[in-house]
């Protein structure tokens, strides 16, 4: 089954508590990371997400892939 | 006055002498001997020999002798005398002092040993004559420089370190791999070893031909590539997120993703960027190669370079003209700018013998390779002003910039990056 993984920033007031946790699970998504220093969460799920159906967050993208820079 | 510690000595005397030799020995050593047998508990030995005059043991056939001139010794020894041997008197110490004189000279000899050591290693760091050095740092003055990177972390995330190179044998070097199954300290593919030779190595070992910009800061390794090359957002979130936790002021990324005409930077690395700033941690990155100049229009930066808060670094040629496949500032609505700009053509530098087409150096072109000198530079900048922020280090890097005749703004940003 395909997975996303996203990576999702949360505002600077948020708190990784208990509640988010329950939230995230409930919507079957998985909290893979959590960057405290950038506020940033890590997300697996097997569906595409949304930002207007998520709470906490205020931006969303998929991770992608980089490459060393010569042409 | 300190009183001085009495010479004695002790002689052994033939067994039983009678009584004339008794009397003609006190004759040869011109000395007055007392018999043990006249000691008691008020006519103490160390009294009489406090007072110079010698003792004798009979039960012992020893005597023991202050103040005797050894020389009148020797001259008795050597007589038909019945002297048969003497010696100084010693020193005798409890074991318990003994065995901690002992304790004391072993710890000497290990503190000697590692005195030499450190000796060896002081030696072999001191920086060797270069007379010879890359484009790349010609073009930014370097020889002009006194600083060295010394004592700034600098974290280059990438491909990872061949540890084993020759050059980098003494060097200070931490790393971590964000790559499963791959160790940081191997580069099965040769770029990150370079980049890191350019930010922070220093000299050939064999011709001394200087390639390295900081060669005297401390190096962190971020695995973030694998050997193939490439790298996930979150390996790369991981990297920044370590270095900044290991105090690093400096963070090369010779790593990009292309960008659309039009398209905005990411949020992410801008919040990524910005908080390393606030972290005093400046980031650097690569502007791209997805350029084909001069037949079409140039490509935008690419990212994470385009976030407003990430220097972005195009590449020069030889000729300090924009490289032909170097990014340019195209989606400047938001971030998006080259920032300033170095060598990207022909770098010499470190490489991985364990790179498919490995070997201890190598030439490469691209961003990638300008990236580094910038790094380079900006720990050399960290050095100079140590009570600057990272914003402000950047600020001072772009003014410190060399304008180069007949380029653009957009394609090589405030100029040719100089060292301070």
């Amino acid at each position: 089954m395909k997975k996303y993984i996203y990576l999702a920033l949360v505002d600077d007031d948020f708190v990784f508590n208990e509640e988010v946790k329950v939230y995230f699970k409930n919507k079957n998504i998985e909290i893979l990371n959590y960057y405290d220093k950038f506020n940033l969460l890590k997300l697996e799920t097997p569906d595409q997400l949304f930002l207007d159906n998520l709470k906490f967050i205020s931006h969303l993208e998929l991770e992608k892939e980089f490459k060393s820079q010569q042409p | 006055m300190q009183k001085t510690q009495q010479t004695r000595h002790i002689v052994l005397i033939q067994e039983e002498p009678s009584k004339k030799t008794f009397t003609s020995m006190k004759k040869e050593l011109g000395t007055t001997l007392i018999s043990s047998e006249e000691l008691s508990s008020t006519v103490k030995a160390s009294t009489i020999l406090n007072a110079g005059e010698g003792v004798y043991y009979k039960n012992l056939g020893i005597a023991v002798l202050p103040n005797m001139e050894e020389a009148q010794l020797i001259k008795a020894t050597s007589s038909k005398s019945s002297i048969m041997y003497w010696e100084k008197e010693r020193i005798f110490y409890p074991v318990g002092e003994l065995e901690q004189i002992e304790a004391m000279k072993e710890t000497l000899s290990l503190l000697s040993l590692q005195i030499l050591t450190l000796e060896d290693t002081l030696k072999q760091n001191i920086a060797k004559p270069w007379d010879e050095a890359t484009f790349g740092l010609n073009a930014i003055a370097l020889k002009e420089s006194k600083y060295t990177g010394k004592g700034i972390n600098i974290c280059i995330l990438d491909t990872g370190l061949y540890t084993q190179h020759p050059d980098f044998k003494q060097r200070n070097i931490i790393g971590k791999s964000f790559v499963n199954g791959e160790n940081w300290d191997y580069d099965g593919n040769g770029h990150g070893t370079h980049v890191t030779g350019t930010s922070a190595g220093y000299i050939t070992t064999d011709t001394q031909k200087r390639y390295g910009v900081a060669f005297e800061s401390n190096i962190f390794i971020a695995k973030v590539l694998s050997d193939a090359g490439s790298g996930l957002t979150s390996s790369i979130l991981d990297g920044i997120d370590w270095a900044i936790e290991k105090d690093c002021r400096v963070i090369s990324m010779s790593l990009g993703s292309p960008v659309q005409i039009g398209e905005n930077p990411s949020p992410i690395f801008e919040r990524v960027g910005r908080k390393a700033l606030e972290k005093n941690t400046l980031v650097i990155a690569a502007s791209g190669n997805d350029s084909r100049r001069p037949q079409q229009v140039p490509r935008p930066v690419s990212s994470p370079a385009n976030a407003e808060s990430i220097m972005a670094v195009a590449a020069l040629d030889r000729d300090l003209g924009v490289a032909n496949f170097s990014n340019a500032g195209i989606n400047v609505a938001d971030g998006g700018r080259v920032d300033i700009s170095a060598a990207g053509v022909n770098v010499f530098s470190s490489y991985s013998p364990n790179a498919s087409d490995g070997d201890l150096y190598k030439r490469l072109n691209g961003t990638s390779m300008a990236t580094p000198h910038v790094a380079g530079v900006a720990a050399l900048y960290f050095e100079a002003f140590p009570k600057l922020s990272a914003s402000e280090i950047w600020l001072k890097i772009e003014k410190k910039a060399k304008e180069l005749q007949g380029q653009l703004l957009r394609d090589i940003g405030a100029g040719l990056v100089q060292a301070i």
